[in-house]
């Protein structure tokens, strides 16, 4: 693993001419990657949310039960006491007669509709606002880290709830779109760890014999840092947008738990864990609370698992390997 | 299976009945013993209001029917909450009523005094100091408009109390000791006079609610209505005084010692102590200690967890008691003149309005509130607790299921054959959103599509009060009576009647209804000596002109523990009797 990291640190450019001794960089990495137990197995639980999140209509198809639709006579008591598993319905019904499992099965979209744009979107700002306070140094880093500080004083729920309530028009009618505003909350509140992250790094690098090669040659800064600093960093930016991806799933199901984030009837897996919780209906039908609770632990599971995985093959200063 | 499930729970459910008349019967042929103490879990962390003037929770009338009492009161009833609606002398003996109606003159009982800070005798003067609070500008009584309307000069005399600067004592008190209300006086400490301008036969109703309670001035007015400092020393003119209370933790009642029970009709204080337990917190934890019985009753419990209604039915415990609660829900609409939506345009057309009621199916509505022993379908506007109930169904359905047939073939009349949709608002909790998921889906069959709204509880009354909040439809609207039997007036008389509730700022509920026949019919009732049949012919009137849609009438479900010998309900309360419960000695 040392030797790859150490070729790896050459660059590609370096590489060209010695084909036939050192492949290229990216297929050494896929090589590492696929040989580390953490990434194929944080892998192989992604590809599973995944096909579910994608098969979600196919199965909705099969059982003949859309995701809102509600099937009182068949799934719920005449005392509205939900089934249990059953062929009809895999994972029982839950306390308004809709099949569980077609609903988790949904929630998995939601979950990761929310959470995937909302980290990259953090990512994207944080890297960005990072690159910049870290290489220009100086009072522009004092100011921009002060920012931070600020930002993540913040506490999230309270805060979220009250940007959710400031959606609301003179009317009453919400303004945006609540799942577009929770992408914004979350974004909001995990741009600042890209930020740090990207700023330590680049406070390291802008000192560096490569930095310094580079201003020497005249090299613009918005060169040096698009060209030469944000290729060396990226690899644990991208690790970090895995460690960050599990914790914003979390994030959105917390705010649909506390009613503020997707609106009923569409399920997502903080709502439907609500739903359970709220109604006590979990001691009898104990999947309504396991499917969505499982599904999110096996979510953030994979995630953090392959985190872990590229972590240790891209992290320049774990030495585990 | 649905049908065969259904018939099994109900049998069940008359088997537990049948079991809990049996079990009564044998405790009552013992004689209740006095003695013990009651205990109560509590869900909030305090009473939302304890002070007569303030309460007017159901909640609070419950643990305020043991520290007041008032001229009035109804005995409780072991049956029903129906069957707890006849007026019985309080702390009245009797009462003459002038020929004209509109003067009652109380004789008050010789035995009766306060308790806790204070142990003299209960005169006439602290009914009317009780009532001269009523508008205190610092706190006011929680239903103001029934004594605008049963006390003569009453309006006027508030109208000068409001000018006294707030969170002045000196001030408040130098008012009510300068000013008299013309309408009630007392001419001795055992007699008591009220005018109304009016004649209405509800007239005693309105006195026997918690408001109506003697105060001791000497001492209420030390202290802000409310405040922790009065909750702890306002003396208590009912069977049990407070002897201890640590706000979130507990409040300790104790039976007063110069309480006669032998002289109350309508309470036996067959404990020597009540303890509310705040420190529960959820509506899990309040159960459990139920079950555990380390509680006995609970508090601010609406109905509880259906699991647990299904544990208590399927072991035919004597521990479970439901009756009609005489509280509906509805679904309302945005009737506001000035509101031009399609939606809003649609809903005055008598046949959207008929589309959407057969479109409703209220079996389903029914199961989201734990079946048919949490609520009944509803097809009229007033309940079966109240005066005037007749059961009137005028678009019916086979089993309340609906017919989403019917209600397209109708849309199609009025102009929307390709269907229609309404903003919808409910309430953001739990119970709501289950009634606006199936409404939603229900209604969709018929190509009624709901664009569904959840407002946050803190803003909902903000929201339907505000002419230009931006809805159709409420799925969320909902009455309870102030008191069963002859509290008609609140809803046709009041809340329909735009006599009475002008569209306006002033109009809570944003009614906007008008049916000038409806009018006619309330003004015709309340000085009827027998409004009952004019009542019931105004229910049928606005049932079948639909100004809301009716969906159910809730049922009150109650769970004790095992240490309970009897069980009575408080119509007031809409709970137990908490000074006619005995325990198991």
């Amino acid at each position: 693993m040392a030797e790859i990291r150490a070729i790896a640190a050459l660059g590609d450019d370096v590489l060209q001419g010695r084909n036939e001794v050192v492949r290229s960089y990216a297929s050494l990495v896929v090589d590492a990657l696929l040989c580390d137990r953490s990434f194929r197995v944080g892998v192989l639980i992604i590809v599973f949310v995944l096909a579910g999140a994608l098969l979600a209509p196919l199965a909705a198809w099969l059982l003949g039960h859309g995701p809102t639709e509600q099937f009182r006579n068949t799934a719920l008591t005449e005392m509205g006491l939900p089934t249990g598993p059953t062929l009809e319905f895999p994972l029982g019904a839950d306390g308004n007669g809709r099949d569980v499992l077609v609903r988790t099965l949904y929630g998995a979209r939601v979950s990761l509709a929310i959470a995937i744009p909302a980290t990259t979107l953090a990512m994207i700002i944080g890297t960005a606002i990072g690159l910049i306070s870290g290489f220009l140094a100086g009072r522009v880093d004092r100011i921009v880290s002060q920012v931070i500080d600020v930002a993540l004083s913040f506490p999230f729920i309270v805060t979220a709830l009250s940007l959710l309530s400031l959606n609301r028009g003179s009317d009453g009618k919400v303004l945006v779109a609540p799942s577009v505003v929770v992408v914004l909350i979350i974004t909001l509140f995990s741009w600042t760890y890209f930020a740090r992250l990207t700023r330590g790094l680049v406070l390291v690098l802008r000192r560096s014999p490569l930095v310094e090669a580079a201003q020497t040659i005249g090299a613009s800064k918005a060169r040096i840092i698009v060209r030469e600093i944000l290729p060396n960093i990226a690899p644990v930016i991208l690790v970090y947008w895995a460690v960050q991806l599990p914790t914003n799933i979390v994030a959105e199901a917390t705010l649909s738990f506390l009613g503020v984030g997707v609106q009923a009837p569409q399920p997502s897996w903080g709502n439907m864990i609500a739903e359970a919780q709220r109604s006590s209906l979990y001691q009898l039908q104990p999947w309504f609370l396991l499917g969505p609770g499982i599904a999110l632990f096996l979510t953030v599971a994979g995630f953090n698992t392959l985190s872990a995985g590229l972590r240790n093959v891209l992290d320049p200063h774990r030495h585990s390997g | 299976m649905a049908n065969i499930l259904a018939f099994g729970t109900w049998k069940r459910f008359a088997a537990g009945v049948s079991l809990l008349f049996m079990a009564g019967g044998t405790v009552q042929a013992e004689e209740l013993k006095f003695g013990g103490t009651l205990r109560i879990a509590s869900i909030q962390s305090d009473l939302d209001a304890f002070d007569p003037l303030t309460g007017y929770s159901i909640d609070s009338w419950q643990i305020l029917r043991a520290t007041t009492r008032q001229l009035v009161t109804y005995p409780g009833s072991p049956a029903g909450l129906k069957e707890d609606t006849t007026l019985v002398p309080d702390l009245a003996s009797s009462w003459d009523i002038s020929d004209d109606g509109k003067t009652y003159t109380f004789h008050l009982k010789d035995d009766i005094f306060f308790s806790g800070s204070t142990e003299r005798k209960i005169v006439a003067g602290d009914f009317v100091y009780g009532v001269k609070r009523f508008c205190d500008p610092n706190k006011q009584v929680a239903a103001i408009n029934y004594f605008n309307l049963a006390i003569s000069g009453f309006a006027d005399y508030c109208k000068e109390f409001a000018k006294v600067p707030t969170g002045d004592l000196a001030a408040t008190k130098a008012f009510t000791d300068s000013h008299e209300i013309p309408g009630i006086h007392a001419p001795d400490d055992r007699t008591l006079v009220i005018k109304s301008d009016t004649k209405n036969y509800d007239f005693l109703n309105i006195l026997s609610m918690n408001f109506v309670s003697p105060v001791a001035s000497e001492i209420a007015s030390k202290y802000f209505p409310d405040s922790l400092d009065s909750r702890k020393n306002l003396p208590s003119s009912g069977p049990y005084y407070v002897d201890t209370y640590d706000q979130g933790q507990k409040l300790v009642l104790k039976k007063a010692r110069n309480f006669k029970a032998e002289s109350d009709q309508a309470r036996k204080a067959y404990v020597d102590e009540i303890v509310i337990d705040f420190t529960a917190n959820s509506e899990d934890s309040v159960v459990q200690k139920i079950i555990a019985g380390e509680a006995d009753l609970s508090l601010y419990l609406d109905i509880p967890p259906v699991a647990t209604i299904q544990r208590f039915l399927s072991q035919n415990s004597p521990y479970i008691h439901a009756t009609n609660s005489g509280s509906a829900n509805f679904i309302t609409f945005n009737q506001r003149p000035e509101v031009k939506s399609e939606g809003a345009e649609a809903l005055r057309k008598p046949k959207v309005r008929q589309a959407l009621t057969y479109a409703v199916n209220r079996e389903h509505l029914v199961q989201t509130q734990a079946g048919s022993i949490g609520a009944v379908p509803l097809t009229q506007i007033i309940t079966s607790t109240i005066l005037g109930y007749e059961a009137f169904d005028p678009y019916p359905t086979e089993g309340f299921r609906g017919d989403p047939a019917k209600a397209k073939e109708l849309l199609a009349e009025a102009g929307y054959p390709n269907g229609i949709a309404f903003d919808a608002i409910y309430r953001a909790n739990a119970q709501y959103e289950a009634i606006a998921v199936t409404l939603k889906e229900d209604l969709e069959a018929a190509g009624i599509t709901l664009n569904l709204t959840p407002i946050p509880l803190t803003q909902w009354y903000a929201n339907i009060q505000d002419p230009k909040s931006r809805w159709d439809i409420s799925l969320s609207g909902s009455f309870s009576p102030d008191w069963q039997g002859p509290s008609t007036r609140m809803l046709l008389g009041g809340w329909l009647n735009s006599d009475a509730a002008p569209c306006g700022t002033g109009n809570v509920n944003a009614i906007c209804y008008s049916n000038l026949e409806l009018n006619k019919l309330a003004k015709e009732a309340y000085p009827s000596d027998e409004p009952g049949p004019i009542w019931t012919k105004a229910d049928k009137v606005v049932s079948t002109d639909l100004p809301w849609i009716p969906l159910f009438e809730k049922r009150k479900i109650a769970i004790t523990s095992d240490r309970l010998a009897n069980w009575v309900w408080s119509s007031l309360a809409v709970q137990a009797d908490i000074t006619n419960i005995a325990l198991k000695q």
